[in-house]
């Protein structure tokens, strides 16, 4: 127990040399994996329907080892852009991943729709 | 000495239990065990991901959960995080029932953006005490774990009783051996180890000393090179849509006792299958022994975990007669983010001699 407390003072201590950064953020503009962590978990994964594995490589987060990943940072630079190029001067809400995907990884497409209905 | 003292203490001891490990199958679940632990080969703290993500979104009852739900309380700074287990346990069957505690663990582990964590584990109840400092290294996805630690063995899993760890420690059914050495109660040691991982696999090695026959040397770090434990451990991971799996094998080596095994699972939607072989030499005399564990979880619906085991364990396999056998049927519920009940029904044999008295477990759990 003293070994405990002693690594915790020696700890709280050193704290302040060393900063919590996030790692490998590419296009989030998130500053600590809090952030980063309660944005996956509200937006990103609700949105696709999926658990954080399904994009992740569970040990590591920060890599890019999975490929859906990498498809997934496209798809938020697309609504990104979106926003910005397109919504925002039109004067519209911004479009999330839930606009199209609802819940799905494979959002429905308009011939896909139009099919489901004429049947 | 009090009653309740005496009652503590020889509560400890029977069932004995402090330090329990992780839960196998939700590591196969979720890719890994370090998924959701500090330690890369799993067990003990929890990281920010567990409290974050699965014990507050995947794991408890989703009517109940909102109605308390902690926000992540063990991350007191940015590289600080504490947690606790505390589990108490009632035992009841034909002769008696007991109600005992069962584990009282304090973690504390500092991580210095990723490349170094050290780690304190103070499990109270035996006074045993685990600590590690460990420093990855990024370019080659390795890392160093240096300090005083139980090997990483096979699949270690939280039920201490299970053949593959420990087996009972006192209310044992008349073999010489009833189980593999890993029991809680016994103390770490000190010991090296080196990982690699990646994506899909995580191989680790160490080197400790004595941890079967009993730390041999204080002094010398890893003690006397006779009495070395040495253990292997490979592990795979599968996924193939909404279908996860996972193979791997342990080595253990000491002086004349060799221990090796297969273990793995696989999990689709609501089921997972866990289990682990054993076959030990010179543990139990010069025999060969093997030991075996087969889990089916079914969640009908999240928060609610129901479960089927099956313990095997021959002391020699040469012989009938010598082996015991143990079918578990069990119900966890997770009413909370920091709260788990289970209740256990189990019925074990001794080959040969018959059926002894069902036992009923009722178990409280409460983490951060």
């Amino acid at each position: 127990m003293k070994q405990m407390l002693f690594a915790l003072v020696l700890v709280f201590i050193g704290e302040p040399l060393f900063s919590q950064d996030v790692k490998n953020l590419k296009v989030l503009s998130f500053k600590t994996k809090k952030e980063t962590m309660a944005y996956m978990k509200k937006i990103i994964a609700p949105s696709v329907g999926e658990k954080c594995s399904f994009c992740h490589n569970t040990r590591d987060f920060a890599s890019d080892d999975n490929e859906k990943k990498k498809i997934t940072r496209e798809m938020i630079v697309m609504t990104q852009n979106m926003n910005k190029n397109t919504m925002k001067k039109l004067d519209y809400k911004p479009v999330t991943c839930w606009t199209c995907h609802r819940g799905s990884t494979n959002p429905p497409r308009g011939e896909d729709e139009k099919k489901k209905n004429t049947n | 000495m009090t009653n309740s003292i005496k009652l503590f203490l020889i509560s400890i001891l029977f069932l004995g239990s402090t330090h329990l490990t992780a839960i196998p199958r939700f590591g196969i679940k979720e890719g890994s065990c370090n998924t959701c632990h500090v330690n890369p080969t799993g067990g003990g703290l929890r990281n920010d991901y567990a409290s974050l993500i699965i014990s507050t979104d995947e794991l408890p009852l989703r009517k109940t959960s909102s109605l308390i739900e902690l926000d992540d309380p063990g991350q007191l700074t940015d590289h600080i995080r504490i947690g606790a287990d505390l589990r108490a346990q009632l035992l009841s069957d034909d002769e008696e029932t007991i109600m005992f505690p069962m584990q009282a663990d304090l973690y504390a582990n500092i991580d210095m953006n990723g490349l170094l964590d050290i780690y304190v584990e103070q499990e109270a109840l035996l006074g045993i005490m685990e600590y590690w400092s460990n420093v990855f290294i990024p370019f080659i996805n390795a890392f160093v774990k240096v300090g005083k630690m139980r090997p990483n063995y096979g699949l270690g899993i939280d039920d201490h009783t299970s053949f593959i760890r420990g087996g009972n420690i006192t209310r044992t059914h008349g073999l010489l051996k009833e189980g593999l050495p890993f029991s809680p109660i016994r103390p770490t040691v000190n010991s090296a180890e080196l990982g690699f991982f990646g994506a899909n696999y995580l191989l680790t090695g160490s080197i400790s000393n004595a941890f079967l026959s009993g730390e041999s040397s204080e002094l010398a770090f890893l003690g006397l090179p006779d009495n070395r434990t040495i253990v292997l451990r490979g592990e795979y991971s599968i996924k193939s849509g909404h279908i996860n799996g996972l193979i791997g094998g342990s080595y253990l080596a000491e002086e004349e006792t060799f221990i090796r095994g297969i273990f793995g699972g696989l999990s689709k939607d609501s089921f997972t299958y866990t289990g682990e072989v054993d076959l030990v030499t010179g543990w139990s005399g010069d025999f060969t022994g093997l030991a075996s564990f087969s889990e089916i979880a079914w969640v009908p619906r999240q928060g609610i975990h129901l479960l089927l085991k099956y313990d095997f364990f021959d002391e020699n396999i040469e012989l009938i007669n010598n082996s015991l056998s143990r079918l578990s049927l069990g119900l966890e519920v997770f009413p909370f983010n920091f709260m788990e009940f289970k209740v256990q029904v189990r019925k074990t044999e001794l080959a040969g001699k018959g059926m002894f008295p069902t036992e009923l477990l009722f178990q409280t759990h409460f983490w951060f």
